[in-house]
Formats: C-alpha cells, sequence, structure tokens
C-alpha cells in the first residue's frame, strides 16, 4: 500500500510541473475588442474599459484583449468596413437589430450560451434581444428600462400629487394639461412623447397599445396602419396641437434629459441611460415613476433595452472571444461597470446586490426589468430606421406642420411606403 | 507705372462732396443689408461661443439665454482632461504637414506636366485623372482598407498620408488649369537660355503659380483638418486619433456633451482661422485669378 503510494506521489510529482509547463506554453492570443465612448464623463468611461480589459488578462493569462474605442457616432462604419476586408474584431458591442445576422457575419452564440448556462444570470429581455431566428446572436452588455421622470417643484407649485405606479396614460394626460402654463414656459410634456418618437424610444410605445411591425419586423402594413396604432399615434399627436401641452419642438432633443434639465418640463419619459445626466445636473428635486397603463384593467408593459455583444465568425480565435464575452457579461465586470457608473448591469444579481433593487430611483427600473420579457418590435430590423422612421416622422410633419388629421390615411401611406422599402432591403 | 498714368481725381471731388440722397439710402440699405447676412452667418459660431462658455443649468434653459451669465470657462480645461485634446491637435498637425508637403510635391509636378509638356495620350490621361472625381469616395472604402491592410499600414499614419505623395485629381485641375494660362514664350526664353524642363517648372512656373499654390495648402489644410472617416477607418489607438476624430468623443449615441463639444470645437477651429488670416490675400487672388482664368 505505501508502495503504491509513493509510486502515485512520485508520478504526480513528476506530472504536475510538466502540466504547469505545458499550461505556461500555451500560446497567448490576442483578442481585439472594439467598443464606444457615451458622449459623457469620457475619461471615466475609457478608463473603465480598459479596467474591465486588465482585470479580465489577469485571470485570463493566456488570453491577451486589445481594446480599441471609438466615437459612437461612426462606429458602424469602422466596424462594417473592417469586417468587409476581412479585418474585422473580434468582439464588439453596439445597438444592432439581431436580424443584422442575415447579413452573415455574426456568430452564432447559441452553442456557447447553452454551454455556459449564463443566459439565466440575465434579464429575460436582454436575452431575447439577441435572438433571431431562433438562434442567438448577441448577448446583453447592460439593461435599462424606460420609465417616467418627473419635476417634484413644478407638481408642488401646481399643488398636484405626484404620479404613483398604477396610473394611466388618462391621467398622464390629465397632468399634463394641469401642468402647462405656456405663458411662463412651462411644459407637461417634454420630449419623445408627442410625435413619432412618443411610438419609440418610450414605454408609451407598449401602453398605448399600437405596434409598428410585425414581431420579425419586416412587415407594417397591418401594424403601422392598424387602428389601435392610429389611435395610439392620434394620442401623441393631439398632446402636441390639441392640448399644446408639449415643450416647443425645436427644444426637444432625442432622448429628452436635456429639455427636462431645463427644469420647465413637469413630465420626461427617460430610462436609465439618462440617469447619470439628470443626477448630476438637476438643479430641482425630481423623481421616477412606472409608465402609465393603458387603462384601468390593463397592467403596465415594461419597456426595456440595452446594448448587445457581438462575436465576428471571421475571428480566428472564437474560443478566447467567447471567453472575454462571457466574463464581460459575468458578475465581477457588471460590478466593476455599474459601480464606475458606466453602464446598468444585465442581471439582477448586481441590481440586488448594489441595493439598487430597493432605491427609490434605481428600484422602479428594476422591477421593469424583471417583469419584463418583451423587445420591442421596432428593434427587430435592421432596417426600421432606413425604411419605417421617416414615413413615420412624415406623419408627424403632416399633421403638426401641414394641419392634415386623417391619421388613418397617413399611417396607410406611410406603411406602404415603408413596406415597399423593407421588401426592397430583405429581397422580397 | 500703371499708377502713375491713372490721372488722380481732384482733391475733394469725391471725398468732400455731399453725398445724393440716392446714394445714402442706397449704402444704408446696402449696408444694412450685409450686415443682417453676415449676423446669420455668425449665428452658428456666436451659439457654439456662447454655449462653450455656459454652465450646464444655463444650457437647458427655455427659453435659450443668448448671453451667458455668468461666463464659465471650465469647459475648456476639462476638453483637455477628457481626452488627450493636445495629443489629438498635435497628431492633426502632423498629418496636415505631411498631407501639404505631399500635396505641393506631387500636384505641381503632375500639373506642369498636363498644362506645359506635350506627350501622345496626354489628353486622355488627363480625361481618366478627371474621371476619378466622379468616382465616389465610399465606393473605394473597403478596397483601399484591404489595400492598406495588406501592406500593414492599419493603425498607422501612412494610409492618410502617403496618398497625398501621388496627387488629388481636383488639386492637379486646379493648378493646371492655372499653369496654362501663364505665357509659354517664358518657357521658350527659359530653354533658349539653357534651362532643362526641370528648371524650368522650378524657376520659372513654380514661383508664378504661388497663388495656386497657396489654394492647394488651403484646400488641403481644411480638407485634412476636418477630415472623420478616414483616420476612423485607419486608425485604431485612441493616442492616434485626430482632432475631429476626438471631438466625436463628446457626442454619443444616447447622450452629448454640449459643453465640451462646443468647447472642442472652438479650439479646432482655430488653426484653419489663423491660417485662414495669414492667407487670406493670397487665398482671394488665387481664387479670383481661378475665376478669371480658369
Amino acid at each position: 500500500m505505501s508502495k503504491r503510494l509513493l509510486v502515485v506521489t512520485l508520478v504526480l510529482a513528476l506530472l504536475i510541473p510538466l502540466l504547469a509547463v505545458s499550461a505556461q506554453d500555451q500560446p497567448v492570443v490576442t483578442v481585439t475588442w472594439w467598443a464606444t465612448e457615451r458622449g459623457r464623463d469620457t475619461a471615466a468611461t475609457r478608463d473603465m474599459h480598459f479596467t474591465l480589459a486588465r482585470t479580465f488578462e489577469e485571470s485570463h493569462p493566456n488570453i491577451r484583449v486589445a481594446l480599441s474605442m471609438y466615437p459612437s457616432r461612426a462606429f458602424a462604419t469602422r466596424v462594417l468596413t473592417a469586417i468587409a476586408a476581412g479585418e474585422g474584431p473580434d468582439v464588439f458591442y453596439h445597438y444592432f437589430s439581431p436580424d443584422i445576422a442575415l447579413q452573415g457575419f455574426l456568430e452564432d452564440l447559441t452553442p456557447y450560451i447553452e454551454a455556459s448556462g449564463a443566459a439565466a444570470n440575465w434579464f429575460p429581455s436582454g436575452v431575447n434581444r439577441g435572438v433571431y431566428d431562433g438562434h442567438t446572436y448577441a448577448v446583453p452588455r447592460d439593461a435599462v428600462s424606460g420609465f417616467i421622470a418627473y419635476n417634484k417643484d413644478l407638481f408642488d407649485a401646481a399643488g398636484l400629487p405626484y404620479p404613483e405606479d398604477g396610473w394611466t396614460i388618462a391621467d398622464y394626460r390629465a397632468l399634463a394639461n394641469q401642468l402647462t402654463d405656456r405663458d411662463n414656459d412651462t411644459y407637461g410634456v417634454g420630449a419623445i412623447v408627442g410625435g413619432e418618437g412618443c411610438m419609440l424610444w418610450s414605454p408609451f410605445s407598449f401602453n398605448l397599445g399600437g405596434e409598428l411591425t410585425s414581431p420579425d419586423g419586416r412587415d407594417v402594413v397591418g401594424y403601422m396602419d392598424s387602428p389601435e396604432t392610429v389611435a395610439a399615434m392620434t394620442w401623441c399627436l393631439e398632446l402636441v396641437t390639441e392640448d399644446q401641452v408639449t415643450a416647443p419642438v425645436e427644444l426637444q432633443d432625442q432622448f429628452g434629459e436635456l429639455v427636462f434639465l431645463s427644469g420647465k418640463v413637469a413630465m420626461q419619459s427617460i430610462s436609465d441611460w439618462e440617469l447619470a445626466a439628470i443626477s448630476e445636473q438637476a438643479t430641482f428635486n425630481w423623481g421616477v415613476v412606472a409608465p402609465p397603463r393603458f387603462n384601468e384593467e390593463s397592467e403596465v408593459i415594461p419597456w426595456t433595452d440595452s446594448y448587445m455583444y457581438y462575436l465576428w465568425n471571421g475571428s480566428d480565435h472564437k474560443e478566447a472571444a467567447w471567453e472575454l464575452i462571457n466574463w464581460l457579461t459575468g458578475p465581477e465586470a457588471q460590478r466593476i461597470a455599474a459601480e464606475a457608473g458606466v453602464w446598468s448591469p444585465n442581471g439582477p444579481a448586481i441590481w440586488e446586490e448594489l441595493g439598487w433593487d430597493e432605491d427609490p430611483i434605481r428600484g422602479v427600473s428594476y422591477n421593469q426589468l424583471v417583469n419584463s420579457e418583451r423587445v420591442p418590435n421596432y428593434l427587430r430590423s435592421q432596417y426600421f430606421w432606413d425604411c419605417v422612421a421617416g414615413p413615420l416622422s412624415d406623419v408627424r410633419v403632416r399633421w403638426i406642420e401641414g394641419g392634415e388629421r386623417d391619421v388613418a390615411t397617413m399611417m396607410a401611406e406611410g406603411a406602404a411606403q415603408a413596406q415597399a422599402c423593407l421588401d426592397d432591403n430583405y429581397g422580397e | 507705372m500703371l499708377a502713375n498714368r491713372i490721372a488722380r481725381p481732384e482733391s475733394g471731388a469725391l471725398g468732400s462732396a455731399p453725398l445724393g440722397k440716392n446714394r445714402v439710402w442706397h449704402n444704408v440699405f446696402g449696408y444694412g443689408a450685409l450686415l443682417i447676412v453676415a449676423a446669420a452667418l455668425m449665428l452658428p459660431l456666436y451659439w457654439m461661443v456662447s454655449t462653450a462658455v455656459k454652465s450646464p443649468a444655463q444650457m437647458f434653459e427655455i427659453p435659450p439665454a443668448w448671453i451667458p451669465n455668468p461666463v464659465d470657462f471650465s469647459s475648456f480645461p476639462k476638453v483637455f482632461q477628457e481626452v488627450p485634446f493636445g495629443r489629438f491637435l498635435v497628431n492633426t498637425i502632423i498629418i496636415v504637414a505631411l498631407n501639404i508637403v505631399g500635396h505641393l510635391v506631387s500636384v505641381t509636378l503632375i500639373a506642369y506636366g498636363f498644362a506645359r509638356l506635350r506627350f501622345p495620350g496626354r489628353s486622355v490621361l488627363f480625361l481618366i485623372m478627371l474621371s476619378t472625381l466622379m468616382i465616389p469616395y465610399h465606393v473605394t472604402l473597403v478596397p483601399r482598407f484591404i489595400l492598406f491592410s495588406k501592406l500593414g499600414w492599419i493603425n498607422t499614419y501612412l494610409p492618410l498620408t502617403v496618398p497625398a505623395f501621388t496627387g488629388s485629381a481636383f488639386l492637379i485641375f486646379l493648378v493646371r488649369q492655372y499653369m496654362m494660362s501663364i505665357p509659354f514664350d517664358l518657357d521658350e526664353a527659359a530653354y533658349i537660355d539653357g534651362a532643362s524642363r526641370f528648371g524650368v517648372f522650378w524657376r520659372i512656373i513654380l514661383p508664378l503659380s504661388r497663388p495656386a499654390l497657396m489654394l492647394v495648402i488651403v484646400f488641403t489644410f481644411v480638407g485634412t483638418w476636418n477630415d472623420f472617416l478616414q483616420p476612423l477607418i485607419y486608425l485604431n489607438d485612441p493616442n492616434m486619433f485626430t482632432v475631429s476624430l476626438g471631438l466625436s468623443f463628446f457626442q454619443g449615441a444616447r447622450e452629448t456633451n454640449w459643453n465640451l463639444l462646443m468647447a472642442g470645437s472652438l479650439l479646432a477651429t482655430i488653426p484653419p482661422l489663423i491660417l485662414f488670416f495669414i492667407a487670406q490675400r493670397q487665398l482671394i487672388g488665387g481664387i479670383s485669378i481661378e475665376g478669371l482664368k480658369g
């Protein structure tokens, strides 16, 4: 017995250094990771990305990360040019639609995800966001939801109670009217709501009951011109011209934090992405509340979104690239990003660990995220912005500037135009 | 000499004579209209300056605050803290300088060939060169990227500078037209005196082409200084980025840091402005000559 033990010990003693040597001899591979700046806290964002890369390298000594950061403005051009030339990044994140997989340069991540079981850690809508045609081509970098920020000072001055969870779009409209005082340049509603933005980028797009495209993003006829969507769009446009409760259009920026920060807007549809700017720069008291539901009988439908990580299928180091993606979407990297204030975590565990689920501001978003599985249909099509957004915007222009009021006809014309463009792009 | 031959007006003929009523109104309306147009053109510049020196709270005011109060200069140092803006400036100056040298060397030599030398196929070659102006840049984007990638030039300044040494169709056309307007008698006189073709180019044509060369410098400077796409495509290392690329760091998909963007943009306009003030006499002269003789 003791002889056997001695032999085993000797063999192990010989093997362990050999294994260690062979591990050291594994070639070091370099994975390229391309990321974008976010427009604010530029240095902090850049430092956080490099912290992520270096932290990953410490725990993965055989993988080196070559990180490049670009302006988000032209990131797609940079990535697509490099991919077309066969020099694409192994890993990149962006705001692509999942059906960009049709173009054939995204790696199908389904087997990697199934093997790792990582999806169980992410918010369900983030998982669904990367699925196209039953396959997962992208995984969530972060997670945000849409909610309503409100100016407490304006509510107090008007003697109105703050909005609470469970309110309806009728309550929202009534409050917007009560809080508007155009003589003093004070408005009930800010950017996004009151135009085509009402149907995009905000929880109103769901809670008004309309849809712009089919679930696969390829059809607009029957969706954009449906009676429900026509009614929803009419509701949005009436806020501008009939109720006149929206801030002047020239003061509206796309995502709304600027006009809300003026202190002259009572309610503004925002998401976690705008929270940092509002937290730092608001000169008034403010709060947030879940979006209004359609009516007393309906449930509120959360609107969520996220940036996604992609793996280029031309990568020479797919396993190493997946290692990086898996780590970046895992708890350690998510905690680093959240603590740096750069983006909010892609799964509930870190939110809870940081106490955000109990936070009066973040908690509202957390409740939306854990209760949402739905991905906005309009985010399903890579051609949405080229084909559908324009005709939808035309409806607003015709209503506001042209004085036309037949929304059903305008939406039907827009849908036909958008459908022709989609069919052309999808080769149908 | 010419000035001496022009009869001077009698003293007071223009200066002291009372202006007619029509002329006064003509001047009032003329200068008034010019002032309005100038103000309209200056408005974006004014907005850029005022936003750069506004506090964040002022930036969001409704109605918009036209005059910053208080004036806040903190955005300017922040530009340098948030991004290596000084490095971006140096990088851009290096690229601009190399492009100017490259264009001056290549464009003048090629233009000289097309303007002054006679050789078979000259017109066809010139037409082929001109036709390249009609190819949209984006069509050649990927092939150029592949070419430079195969040469191992990605993430270097070579793709941003070496092409300048092979000419620019537009600038060649511009300089060639100017050189064609110089009398051939000068060349012939120089040849009789024993000058070589390069000697004629170097001693006769080039010095007489100064206004056109100034245009080459200004167009190259402005084009390279503002170029966003090429540095974006060919550079990976942020420390090698240029000003136009670096400024875009303040403009995110979701958020834009307007104070820093405007402060950075203001800083970025200073070098082209300096160049314009230095070169404006030559530049205006060059443009007017091109307009007359082109």
